[in-house]
């Protein structure tokens, strides 16, 4: 989650210097890692982690996995069951990308993953590079090779952060004081500027786009009131000026009856309007506790789970497993 | 700790500043001549507008009304209005005729003669001795004034009263078409402010 939210306010704050800058000449394609032993969601979901470094390294154009999907949907692939390179080639024409990814999530004990993951120069129609890697660990310690992988596959020097988590293992102090930690208070500051922030920054993505979405419908729903107020209040001086000059007792209580609906459609804005601005404030007051208070929602695949659940699919059983650090 | 009182202060700003003030209707509603501004009934003898600011030297015009009801079906044969003021402080410049006496002979007789009173009537005049009908308002005369002094006066229709609506005795006059006598239940007089 706090890739994927790393990513979101990455791509908001580029987007206007990607309006203007220049895009990285070659473009790739990852396809989900065909899953082997482990649920074919959280195969994806890794899959997306490398897409996610991918984007991160700024070497590559990223082909989103929707985009892919639709493209190859469209063009009748419904399956995709590639090999040889020179299928996974055919793909990157039929996708229009210069390279494309294919790999294998494979799950061979408890806690020994093994990633096979394959790089195809559409072009030239060979792999440019191969990897199997076996992994001790657990999902976030795949994912946490994928995202080394992903600056290897681009020829660049991964960030120190990912080489420290590598060396040291994502629980090390040392790594855990190298990711800024993000508090109760950081959060409570951003939601102090926007109803959400604070939330979204905990990584509890839901309820922070929750708290924005209504803010943003009170806040709208009160500018609307306070501009039909104002466009009444011309209305009602109008009004208020002929029924003063008027001799004639018909026209006096028409200008009276005028003005009375007219008194009530402000009042009944106004009323609105204190309504929306109450709730937004209120949507504000429970955004700002709701930072504070709301439990931090770690990555899944970052935080380690002391009791886990597991299926081995070779022998076909399951179990609960003990794990300490 | 300073942050959050700036975001308490922040958002009380916010809660006090997002309401309009909406003055209420009631006491925006006052010409005289409306219905509902007679606190003592109908029919009512009116002055309309009923302040004047003026300055001292100036000059200013103002209305007598005759009023009813919208839903009334009395008719009116004839109107003596009096008007008493302060001549020290107001001197009258002219009188004109209003719509009740209206036509070729117009029956319409306004006595100044007296010092800061005004004596005015108004017949109306038909061929089949009908009346006029008042639910619309009647202009009975048109009153021209110059301010002499500073200071404030009243136009007041002349009349003693028991409390705010009861009417001890009045020079006022209300006849219907047969010259019977109809009770005057409301006065609405004028205040003239000149500086």
């Amino acid at each position: 989650m706090k890739s994927i939210q790393i990513n979101i306010i990455f791509i908001l704050m580029s987007a206007p210097i990607s309006l203007w800058g220049q895009k990285p000449d070659n473009s790739i394609a990852v396809l989900d890692f065909k899953p082997v032993g482990i649920e074919r969601k959280q195969a994806e979901k890794i899959t997306e982690r490398l897409r996610i470094q991918l984007n991160k390294t700024g070497a590559v154009q990223q082909m989103n996995r929707k985009w892919i999907y639709d493209v190859l949907r469209r063009e009748g692939i419904k399956k995709i069951k590639c090999i040889t390179p020179e299928c996974t080639a055919d793909l990157g024409n039929t996708l229009d990308v210069n390279y494309v990814v294919t790999g294998e999530l494979i799950k061979e004990g408890d806690s020994t993953f093994t990633i096979d993951i394959n790089m195809v120069h559409v072009q030239s129609r060979i792999t440019k590079k191969s990897k199997r890697i076996t992994v001790e660990g657990d999902l976030g310690d795949i994912v946490v090779e994928l995202e080394l992988l992903a600056w290897n596959m681009m020829w660049l020097k991964p960030p120190e952060i990912l080489l420290a988590k590598q060396r040291l293992g994502r629980h090390d102090p040392d790594v855990v004081a190298m990711l800024k930690p993000r508090t109760r208070e950081d959060a409570l500051k951003r939601a102090m500027w926007f109803p959400g922030m604070g939330s979204i920054y905990r990584g509890n993505i839901v309820p922070g786009c929750a708290f924005m979405g209504l803010e943003l419908t009170f806040m709208g729903l009160a500018i609307n009131s306070q501009m039909k107020f104002t466009d009444l209040k011309p209305d009602r001086e109008d009004n208020l000026e002929k029924y003063r000059a008027a001799t004639v007792a018909d026209s006096i209580k028409k200008y009276v009856d005028i003005l009375d609906r007219i008194d009530a459609d402000m009042k009944n804005e106004n009323k609105n309007l204190l309504t929306y601005t109450v709730s937004a404030v209120g949507i504000w007051a429970l955004s700002m506790a709701h930072a504070y208070y709301a439990k931090q929602k770690k990555d899944e695949f970052a935080y380690f789970r002391p009791v886990r659940f597991t299926y081995d699919p070779f022998t076909k059983q399951a179990s609960i497993n003990w794990y300490f650090l | 700790m300073k942050k959050y009182l700036f975001f308490s202060y922040l958002v009380s700003f916010l809660l006090l500043g997002c309401r309009n003030d909406v003055v209420d209707l009631d006491e925006e509603l006052d010409n005289p001549l409306d219905a509902t501004q007679i606190e003592c009934g109908l029919p009512a003898l009116a002055f309309s507008p009923d302040r004047y600011d003026v300055a001292v030297g100036g000059t200013f015009i103002t209305d007598i009304y005759l009023m009813d009801s919208t839903e009334s079906e009395q008719w009116y044969g004839g109107v003596k209005a009096v008007v008493n003021y302060n001549p020290e402080k107001l001197e009258l410049i002219h009188i004109n005729n209003g719509d009740l006496a209206d036509g070729s002979a117009p029956l319409f007789f306004a006595d100044d003669t007296t010092v800061g009173r005004i004596e005015i009537i108004s017949i109306f005049v038909s061929i089949d001795s009908s009346g006029i009908n008042s639910s619309n308002n009647i202009l009975l005369a048109e009153l021209e004034f110059l301010s002499l002094a500073a200071g404030a006066d009243t136009l007041l229709f002349e009349r003693t009263e028991n409390d705010s609506c009861m009417i001890a005795s009045t020079s006022c006059e209300l006849v219907d078409p047969n010259d019977q006598l109809i009770p005057i239940r409301g006065y609405g007089d004028g205040v003239v402010n000149a500086q």
